[in-house]
């Protein structure tokens, strides 16, 4: 289990997700300078990507997942959690799609409406 | 007794001339028909042809789809001058295409008419003249099945175009989808509601344009999903 090539040596992906989580961080303190951001915030994102570091370097980790949720292989862990994300990311976009749909609808609706209305009175 | 038919038409242009031309001027039992034209954003020639021929037309600036139409001309006749007296009392949905006979409106608005019902479905499938295409009947029968699985209505033509309502359907029914599986909502309403469901046998006459102004079987999958997340995951 210690042996799961991906995560255990000092492999490539650990090296872009790190790289990736540095310059996540840099955008923050960019954003902090030009006071977009608070120190709060400044503090709970610097937490996060630090973490995300640290965790990236911890080995086993994906293995205990795996083992968590009944799987052989920390990498299927990784791709089962990440298909039930997408699979929420899908249905909330659709949720989204569907009332912005209705909001268009009921615009139309009310303009075609209120047209309707002005033209009969213009007639009178 | 006031009546208003109500046609949704999107690029109609070949056929709604034809179609507002043949609606009955008179029928017993009603003293005023009025038509209402919901022009779904067409690109064409419709909304200028049924002024012409003397219907109240209301043009959507975008295309919406049956549901939005059928949804605007709902909230026309629910609020058009009434004041408990002068509103209209039914309310007939009639499709822009050609395929429904004018001669039906009389059987479907009479369960209306006497009170015996709130809604009257118009259906092909109570009669067997007229000559459906035996695909199209495959895919008719499956969202009769949907439609009874998810609303609880067994109906012989869910997707019938041609529908009438009562004054207390008027009121109730809130229409919220956009498109073709609004067809399925109006039973969603009726079980929802608790409104009194009857059919009457009407003739489809099919031609080879309205036809290709149908839905395609496929489509199917699409409404489904749609009925689906009204069923279950809409407020």
């Amino acid at each position: 289990m210690e042996n799961d090539p991906l995560f255990t040596t000092f492999s490539p992906i650990k090296i872009i997700l790190t790289i990736f989580a540095i310059f996540a961080w840099t955008r923050v303190i960019l954003r902090f300078r030009d006071k977009v951001v608070n120190f709060k915030e400044l503090a709970f994102w610097t937490i996060v990507w630090i973490g995300a570091i640290v965790i990236v370097f911890i080995p086993g980790k994906t293995t205990a997942l795996a083992k968590l949720l009944g799987m052989g292989r920390g990498f299927d862990a990784m791709v089962f959690i990440a298909i039930v994300a997408l699979f929420y990311a899908v249905y909330r976009l659709y949720i989204r799609s569907n009332e912005a749909e209705q909001e268009i609808t009921r615009l139309t609706r009310q303009i075609a409406l209120r047209m309707a209305a002005l033209e009969e009175k213009n007639k009178e | 007794m006031k009546l208003a038919i109500l046609i949704p038409a999107y690029n109609e242009e070949k056929s709604i001339g034809q179609v507002l031309d043949s609606l009955p001027q008179k029928i017993a039992g009603v003293d005023k028909i009025d038509c209402i034209v919901v022009n779904d954003g067409s690109a064409d020639q419709t909304a200028e042809i049924a002024k012409n021929k003397g219907a109240k037309v209301i043009s959507h600036w975008f295309n919406r789809g049956l549901g939005g139409a059928l949804g605007t001309g709902f909230e026309y006749v629910k609020n058009h001058d009434y004041d408990g007296k002068s509103g209209y009392d039914c309310l007939i949905t009639f499709d822009a295409d050609g395929q429904h006979n004018p001669l039906d409106i009389e059987t479907v608005i009479k369960p209306i008419l006497e009170k015996k019902a709130d809604v009257c479905v118009g259906s092909r499938f109570l009669t067997f003249e007229g000559h459906m295409p035996w695909y199209r009947r495959i895919g008719l029968t499956g969202m009769n099945i949907i439609t009874f699985l998810l609303f609880l209505v067994w109906t012989t033509d869910s997707q019938s175009g041609m529908r009438a309502f009562s004054r207390n359907a008027i009121e109730k029914i809130q229409i919220k989808t956009n498109k073709m599986e609004v067809s399925s909502e109006f039973f969603y309403e009726i079980n929802n509601k608790n409104l009194k469901y009857t059919e009457a046998p009407i003739k489809a006459i099919y031609s080879e344009y309205s036809l290709s102004k149908g839905q395609k079987n496929i489509n199917a999958f699409n409404i489904l999903a749609k009925l689906i997340f009204k069923r279950f995951f809409s407020k």
